[in-house]
Formats: C-alpha cells, sequence, structure tokens
C-alpha cells in the first residue's frame, strides 16, 4: 500500500519506534474499529484513533450534544450543542485527521441492528452507559469472534479489558448477571470526575492500537481498575468461565437476545405500570405531570412532595416545602412518612423517583406518584432561575 | 477452637459510599467471600442480593464460594456501566 510522503511528516513519531514502523502504521491505515457510543469514553478513544491514523472509524451514537455533557465529552465543543453527536464528532475528527474515513450510525444499538453493523469492524469498543447495551456488544463480538476493548465509569473508579473470546474472557465471564435495575447509578445519577472516562477512554484507545499493530501484551484476562482519588491502579487476572453461557464449552447462547428484558428493563419500572394501568381503574396511574403537581398544590391539596435525590443535589437545588430522603435511605426512614398520605417522588428526571414510587407501593403505601421529568422538568417548567444540572 | 481470619478488605464503587470507606482489616469467621459478603451487608447496608457482585481474592478473580484464608486481600466488587 505505502505510505504518502504526507503520512509519513504526520506519523514520524510513530515511524521511528521499532514496534510500530512503516508495517506498523499500515496496519493502523488498513483497519477499521467501531466505536460504540459518542460520550464521555468515546471523545478522546476516537480523537486518538483519529490521530493514531485508524482508516476507517465508526462512530455509534443516538444522542444529541448537551452542554452538561462538555464536562466530559471533549470531542463536542459549545458550537455543536444541540447537533447529532455522531456529525458532532465527524466533524471533529475529520478537523483533525481528514486522511482517514469516518461511518456514522446515529441510532441505538439493537439486537435487530447489532451483528449487521459490527460485522464490518476489525475491532469494537464499548464506550456505553448501560448494561443492556454492554451486554449486547459483548454477545454480538463474540458471535461474530471480534474483540472487544472495554471501558466502564463510575464516579472515581475506571476499568478497563479486553474481551477477546478467541483468546480468552468475555464480558459475560466477568459480570455473569446484570445488577438489579436500580442498583447501580448512571452517570447522570451517580456523577462522574470529568477527566475520568479521558482516562480509561484513552487506555482504551492505546488497547486498541496494540490490537492492531500485534505488539505489547493486550488486557485479554486482565481487569485493570483505577481509582484517580487515590491514583491506585491495581490489575485483577481473570479467567474464561467454562461455563459461561456464551463463549463457554456449552454455550446456551446462539443469537442475540433481548437485551432490555435480560437487564430487567421493564420489568422493574414500567413493568409494573403496566401491571397497574391493565388491573387498576385508571386514576392509579404511577405518574403526574409538573403541571398536575403545581395544580394540586396551588388547590391546596395537602400533597407531600418527596425528594428521594442525594443531599449534595439537593444543596444544588430543591423544590419548596419538599421532604429529602435519599433513595439509599428510603427502606430505613419508612416510619417518616404516612401511609394514607397522598405523596409525589421527584428526583433529577424521574429515574430514581419510579423506583420509590414503586418500592412505596410495595411497602403498602396507597397513594403514591411518581412526577414525571422530576425537578428539571419542575425548573423548566416554572422556574426559570433554579440552577438546572 | 477455630481462630478468625484476619482479611484485608477493600470496597469499589456503590459499596464503597455504603462502608463509607475503601479498605479495612477485619477479623472474620466467614468460611468463604459469600459469607463474608452477607456479613458486611448486614453491617453496611449492602444490597442483599450478591449475584451481580465478584469478588478478587489476592488480585485474581474467583468464585463466592472459594475458601478464604488468613491474609487474603478480598476487594468486592459490583459492576458499572458507565461512559
Amino acid at each position: 500500500m505505502g505510505l504518502t510522503n504526507d503520512q509519513i511528516k504526520r506519523y514520524s513519531r510513530h515511524l521511528i519506534m521499532p514496534e510500530v514502523g512503516v508495517e506498523g502504521q499500515e496496519k493502523l491505515a488498513a483497519a477499521s474499529v467501531l466505536c460504540i457510543g459518542a460520550g464521555g469514553l468515546g471523545s478522546p478513544l476516537a480523537l486518538y484513533l483519529a490521530a493514531a491514523g485508524v482508516g476507517h472509524l465508526g462512530i455509534l451514537d443516538f444522542d444529541v450534544v448537551d452542554f452538561s455533557n462538555l464536562q466530559r465529552q471533549i470531542i463536542h465543543g459549545e458550537d455543536t450543542i444541540g447537533e447529532l453527536k455522531v456529525e458532532s464528532a465527524k466533524d471533529r475528527i475529520l478537523k483533525l485527521n481528514s486522511d482517514i474515513k469516518v461511518t456514522t450510525y446515529n441510532e441505538m444499538l439493537t439486537s435487530a441492528n447489532a451483528m449487521e453493523i459490527i460485522k464490518d469492524y476489525d475491532i469494537v469498543v464499548d464506550g456505553t452507559d448501560n448494561f443492556a447495551t454492554r451486554y449486547l456488544v459483548n454477545d454480538s463480538c463474540v458471535l461474530l469472534g471480534k474483540p472487544n476493548v472495554y471501558g466502564s465509569i463510575f464516579r472515581f473508579e475506571g476499568q478497563v479489558s479486553v474481551f477477546d473470546a478467541n483468546r480468552g474472557p468475555c464480558y459475560r465471564c466477568l459480570y455473569p448477571e446484570p445488577p438489579p435495575p436500580g442498583l447501580v447509578p448512571s452517570c447522570a445519577e451517580g456523577g462522574v470526575l470529568g477527566i475520568l472516562p479521558g482516562v480509561i477512554g484513552t487506555l482504551q484507545a492505546a488497547e486498541t492500537v496494540k490490537l492492531i499493530i500485534g505488539k505489547g501484551t493486550p488486557l485479554i484476562g486482565r481487569l485493570l481498575f483505577l481509582d484517580v482519588l487515590e491514583m491506585q491502579p491495581r490489575e485483577m487476572k481473570l479467567r474464561k468461565d467454562p461455563d459461561c453461557p456464551i463463549c463457554g464449552h456449552n454455550a446456551t447462547i446462539k443469537e442475540l437476545i433481548d437485551y432490555e428484558a435480560f437487564c430487567g428493563i421493564g420489568r422493574g419500572e414500567l413493568g409494573q405500570e403496566e401491571t397497574t394501568n391493565i388491573n387498576e381503574a385508571t386514576e392509579d396511574v404511577l405518574e403526574i405531570s409538573v403541571e398536575q403537581l403545581k395544580e394540586k398544590r396551588e388547590n391546596g391539596n395537602n400533597v407531600i412532595l418527596l425528594d428521594v435525590r442525594e443531599y449534595h443535589e439537593y444543596d444544588i437545588a430543591s423544590i419548596e416545602d419538599s421532604v429529602l430522603i435519599p433513595l439509599g435511605e428510603l427502606p430505613d426512614r419508612l416510619d417518616e412518612l404516612n401511609e394514607d398520605d397522598e405523596i409525589v417522588i421527584h428526583c433529577h428526571t424521574g429515574g430514581r423517583s419510579m423506583r420509590a414510587t414503586n418500592f412505596l407501593k410495595d411497602q403498602g403505601f396507597k397513594n403514591v406518584k411518581n412526577l414525571a421529568g422530576g425537578i428539571d422538568a419542575w425548573a423548566e417548567k416554572f422556574d426559570p432561575d433554579m440552577p438546572r444540572y | 477452637m477455630e481462630k478468625p481470619k484476619v482479611l484485608n478488605i477493600h470496597y469499589y464503587a456503590m459499596l464503597r459510599e455504603k462502608a463509607g470507606k475503601r479498605e479495612e482489616d477485619i477479623e472474620s469467621f466467614a468460611a468463604t467471600p459469600l459469607e463474608l459478603y452477607k456479613d458486611l451487608a448486614g453491617e453496611y447496608g449492602f444490597p442483599s442480593d450478591s449475584r451481580s457482585i465478584r469478588v478478587s481474592i489476592n488480585e485474581e478473580f474467583q468464585s463466592m464460594d472459594t475458601a478464604l484464608c488468613s491474609g487474603d486481600c478480598v476487594i468486592f466488587i459490583p459492576p458499572v456501566a458507565g461512559g
């Protein structure tokens, strides 16, 4: 194939190292990598892979750029707020390196499209933000025999590994069971140090480049943990699970499954709502809108407004006369609530409060409702001065 | 009489938040990580469903039924999915 003079100049710092050299750079140019997610992990990952000269990058994301993304998603900018993330990312990548090909997928990865999209790439890098998609990425990669460069973050802690079922364990060998819905907060709920995905995504990029050039020791069968608060890395050995349902000896999963059902989405929250709708009168729906809440409060209804966010979130913004009991403390503080009161529960955007609503229903509370959209919707509709986060 | 094992325990992610500490040395009669987890769950309010929690003993992922030995470094790792 041969490198052009421009390429030789651009990649000279690679070319003068024997581990990369012209041969390695040509491998990079011939390689194709699919980045799933153009968010916190995907930002540094896609930028560094582009800078390194990976010839074909696929970028998959269905979201648009939001102001609150910029704290960590450095591939986007103030000038691309509101744009599709894949388009924003593509623009930035091509500004950095117009010599490579970028394919965008403005869609959600699903069991219906995953195999078709992934099959065209050499390597997949998982920068998603939810369990269902992580199992979907894993299973697709195992079925197609593709390496899956994994990274995951929580607050100040990150994990990196390379799952390649041909050579070692897969994601299911590490986590055979998804956590019950609601156990693990997302970045939006739990927060994340903006720099952390920068570190972890960059480590994923390094692993990807190593796989392409075939040098060094990939993180196969090893999981790297990094706690940036203590700046303490730790490596743990991970063996292939002989009973793994997708990469083990007697694999039972031969094709993609319904990952949302597998991860319990729709079983806990929406599922219960559906059952309620079918079995009970329609006035017993579990959600009310911010408009309905405002009307109730203005009409003097004695509604208890229960805020299930964390204390530090309450300090940022709160709705007047709300009672704060963080979701995690709710089971131990039930005696502070009265089963017969009309209770409206809110959180930031409605996820945690729905879990709290279902929980209180199960505990025998008769009149509890989830505030759809949470305090964020309240601020948007009724309180323009309230800080939104 | 059986002597308690001295264990160095580390907590990751949500378990760290619940325990309010990153690590501690404890004495325990727990025979396996699962028994140990149950004891700690009672103390710190960890989720009682431990099926999604993984354990590493001396820098290697192990099953929750592995026999614990005095001096082991035990790390409980819940899955995280942020990206």
